[in-house]
């Protein structure tokens, strides 16, 4: 322990300063382990996934075993903690993660025995990490029994794939021969020896790293650093860019925070001030609006923070990291008093793109700029609209807020973005936002914003407050609006590991995102003697899941919402069904 | 019958208070039935025609889809400006359309010259119409009921250093206002408030504030305000040192934000020293890396 004396002043152009102090004891440790496998939070397993028809893996099986594996490099030095891998149903036997320096020598091992089952991912991890150094290629593979194994061809012909820290590179043939992408073994019946054929295939093994982080991770308490940044509501569930004539209406149904709102523009100011709301004001890169905020007493009680900018990844809107830097501090220099959120575009959460910015850039040139944005504001989110995407669905949207975790490595909170209007070829009902919206909060977002802009099409008129116009809709959110806060406490609470174990039933429903089954996500909260565990089933499709939850033992718990309780048993075991596509159910009980 | 308005010096800027032309306003409807009408502006606030009140020809299918808030804006200040009143149905110039407006005023033109009328608003379905042109030459059709909003009363000039605060009260009609400086416009939008920084501390500047309703009338001036701006009104910045974690870490980093907030949203300079423990400055001018 050491104690500290904080010393801050704030000077004016007429050189009339303030100064303030911070004093105490140092206390704790922020040092933290990043864990992360290549592909967890990525959206669409490959840009070959994405745009053809083939979404999960093909099983393949011609013979007796053999080895697959991926070349990969990452960025900083890392422990390789082991493998993910998709395993093919028919896979049993023997099996190995092995991972390789390039010149075939073992640096780590796990041993595994499977059997013949419905497949799916799963994780072996060696006894001990391997460290490795940065910028250096490994092999990573695993010996797939009995000869059957997960296969998408071509998946890394076209492009690197970039999942920080992790380097994958695209399969080339030049002069000097084959290099980077996949590896297989010498046959197919070669069995478990280093992989040294060089292939663009993707055979679904993922390498999983941490690593050691110092910087302080997000958490309770984080919006305490900014005193005029703390939201009036227990939590902020805003909408974007609404027009002024609507902000009150939408206030009155719950939406409470404003968000990207031009306070600057016509008949913003009053109808903030009519409707009492939260607003994060749209800086556009200039210094006037925190200068407006500022000088206005009555109006500066309203805005929580700034909205630095709106897709700086995209092409229509672009902006490079040193454009946002400049941006931030033109900001900061006249209100530091308040948080500062950036919004990425789609991409970032796909990894892929034809659309990012600048024009030209490579996804190795835009892998950058997504990390170094991580680096910028003090809270993230990205609007990938795909709720009702054939590809994709709302089991994407807990990978965005792990996507935004990963480029800031869990430094800032997460915002979620969720359409509440047809737009961009999704089109959700009013319990698909529901269900949408929960599927960010168990990931872990802190804040929920609608995008409420309907734009004319050939089967819509335009309608920028589409939800306040649409009934359905309307009710829906305002019911949302209401659950959320009446559950905001256990919300802003740290996520707990109050489920040990998890089972699922279904295991066989259709590929969705490369995988199978219906797997449930959840979290587990403490807010004084009370305990929530928040549960979706985050595939389309029905399922049983098998829950173990050590405080649970003996309780009885209430279905929040669902007018039903549900009794663990002494072990804290209980079992629930879900009937529909990304059910959830939000469990209380006190300990 | 539908009803044409020529003006031909429609883009007169009305607000640089210059006189109108004795020439304004012609009014004539098809099949070459001409006849002029001579129409005397009843202010200088963009209204330049008393009462046309301009019956349409057919009243049941001449249903204007609001007003056209810009109707059409002459790219060549010598060209007259002809509008067809008659959006929908009855009878249309040669060549045209209803819901067009008409660019040239030659009868010529007629048959090639008709250009869409592209933005209305809520339904209406007002049967007389008061035509008025704009400052900037546009061309709008509003209900006949509209008269042009009250003077506002005289802004609140509230000085202060480096800058003067304005606000100012709404008037019965008015959806948005421009302030004026010196004769020279620093606003216009619908705020009640304005902050103005392009100010002098020491020296003295006036102020008005002009209305305009939903139809971009504008009423007269606001009475004068006066204020100076004055250095010895600036008030000291605000200053907060935060931290995350809220307790520094022993070990690991922790972050130290200097949170400056200013009444009059001056740029500040933030500076952080510490005893115990190192920091380090980053891009964020307010926030300081801190390892003990």
């Amino acid at each position: 322990m050491a104690t500290y004396n904080a010393n801050g002043t704030a000077r004016d152009p007429l050189a009339v300063a303030a100064t303030a102090s911070k004093a105490g004891t140092t206390s704790g440790t922020t040092n933290h382990v990043i864990r992360r496998s290549a592909w967890q939070n990525r959206s669409s397993l490959s840009s070959m996934q994405f745009n053809d028809n083939t979404l999960g893996p093909v099983f393949k099986n011609e013979g007796t075993g053999n080895e697959f594996g991926v070349e990969f490099s990452t960025e900083i030095a890392v422990r390789i903690t082991g493998a993910r891998v998709y395993k093919a149903p028919l896979a049993a036997g023997a099996t190995y993660v092995t991972l390789w320096s390039i010149a075939g020598v073992k640096l780590g091992e796990i041993a595994g025995t499977w059997v013949s089952d419905a497949g799916g991912w799963r994780t072996l991890e060696f006894a001990t990490p391997v460290a490795i150094a940065a910028n250096t290629k490994y092999i990573i593979s695993y010996y797939a029994a009995g000869g059957f194994w997960a296969q998408n061809d071509w998946v890394y012909n076209g492009m690197d794939f970039i999942e920080y820290p992790f380097h994958i590179g695209r399969y080339e043939e030049g002069a000097e021969g084959k290099s980077g992408a996949s590896r297989v073994g010498g046959g197919v019946e070669s069995g478990h020896i280093f992989p040294e054929i060089i292939l663009p295939h993707n055979y679904y093994i993922d390498p999983i790293a941490e690593w050691d982080y110092s910087l302080p991770a997000a958490g309770p308490g984080y919006m305490n650093q900014f005193p005029n940044g703390q939201s009036s509501f227990q939590f902020p569930v805003g909408v974007f860019y609404p027009d002024p004539p609507f902000i009150e209406d939408y206030m009155s149904i719950g939406v409470n925070t404003m968000c990207g709102v031009p306070i600057t523009g016509p008949g913003y100011r009053e109808a903030i001030l009519a409707a009492g709301c939260d607003v994060w004001g749209a800086a556009d890169g200039e210094t006037t609006v925190p200068e407006m905020v500022q000088s206005d007493a009555e109006l500066a009680a309203h805005v929580k923070g700034y909205f630095l900018w709106d897709e700086p990844d995209m092409v229509h809107n672009y902006g490079s990291p040193d454009q946002l830097w400049t941006s931030l501090q033109e900001i900061r220099r006249v209100d530091s008093s308040r948080p500062i959120i950036l919004n990425l575009g789609k991409w970032s959460s796909r990894s892929i793109s034809y659309q990012w910015a600048p024009v030209g850039a490579t996804v190795n040139q835009m892998n950058e700029n997504w990390m170094a944005y991580g680096e910028i504001a003090d809270i993230m989110s990205l609007d990938d609209y795909c709720i009702t995407d054939t590809r994709m669905g709302i089991w994407a949207y807990p990978k965005m807020v792990g996507k935004l975790q990963q480029m800031s490595n869990g430094r800032l909170p997460i915002w979620s973005y969720i359409e509440t209007c047809p737009v961009e070829g999704s089109d959700p009902t009013p319990v698909q936002v529901e269900r949408c919206a929960w599927a960010c909060l168990i990931a872990g977002a802190q804040g929920i914003i609608f995008f409420d802009h309907r734009f004319a099409s050939a089967q819509y008129t335009q309608d920028f407050a589409s939800l306040l116009h649409t009934p359905a809709m309307r009710a829906g959110v305002q019911a949302l609006c209401a659950q959320i806060q009446s559950v905001a406490p256990a919300l802003n609470a740290a996520h707990q590991d109050l489920v040990t174990s998890v089972d699922s039933s279904n295991t066989t429903a259709g590929p969705m995102g490369g995988t199978f089954g219906v797997p449930i996500h959840w979290t587990g909260r403490s807010v004084g003697s009370t305990r929530y565990v928040f549960v979706q089933a985050i595939r389309p499709g029905s399922t049983t899941a098998t829950f173990t939850v050590p405080q649970a033992a003996g309780k009885s718990l209430t279905v929040l919402g669902e007018a039903r309780t549900i009794t663990a048993n002494s072990s804290g075991v209980f079992v629930d069904t879900f009937s529909d596509d990304y059910e959830y159910h939000l469990y209380r009980w006190t300990v | 019958m539908p009803t044409y308005l020529y003006g031909p010096n429609a883009a007169l800027d009305f607000d640089s208070g210059l006189p109108l032309q004795d020439t304004w306003g012609t009014i004539y409807a098809p099949s070459d039935n001409y006849f002029t009408a001579p129409l005397t502006p009843i202010s200088m606030i963009g209204l330049p025609m008393d009462r046309v009140n301009v019956r349409n020809g057919v009243t049941e299918s001449f249903k204007l889809e609001g007003y056209p808030t810009v109707m059409w804006k002459s790219a060549d200040v010598d060209n007259p400006i002809v509008i067809s009143l008659d959006a929908q149905g009855g009878d249309v110039p040669p060549g045209g359309t209803s819901g067009q407006v008409l660019t040239k005023n030659s009868e010529a033109d007629f048959d090639t010259e008709w250009r869409a009328v592209t933005e209305y608003t809520t339904a209406d379905t007002w049967e007389q119409v008061r035509v008025i042109v704009m400052a900037d030459g546009t061309v709008k059709g509003i209900p006949v009921w509209a008269e042009p909003p009250v003077a506002p009363a005289k802004p609140g000039a509230t000085p202060g250093s480096t800058l003067i605060w304005l606000s100012w009260t709404a008037v019965p009609e008015g959806r948005t206002y421009k302030l004026f400086r010196n004769g020279q416009q620093i606003y216009a939008g619908a705020s009640l408030a304005y902050v103005d920084r392009d100010v002098q501390n020491g020296a003295s500047y006036q102020y008005v504030v002009i209305a305009y309703d939903q139809f971009g009338q504008r009423s007269p001036e606001s009475p004068l305000a006066v204020a100076a701006a004055d250095a010895s009104l600036n008030v000291a910045p605000k200053v907060q040192v935060t931290t995350w974690p809220a307790v520094l870490p022993s070990t690991g980093r922790g972050i130290i934000r200097v949170c400056a907030s200013d009444a009059e949203g001056q740029e500040m300079l933030l500076t952080l020293s510490i005893s115990g423990g190192t920091i380090t400055a980053t891009r964020d001018p307010s926030v300081w890396i801190y390892q003990a």
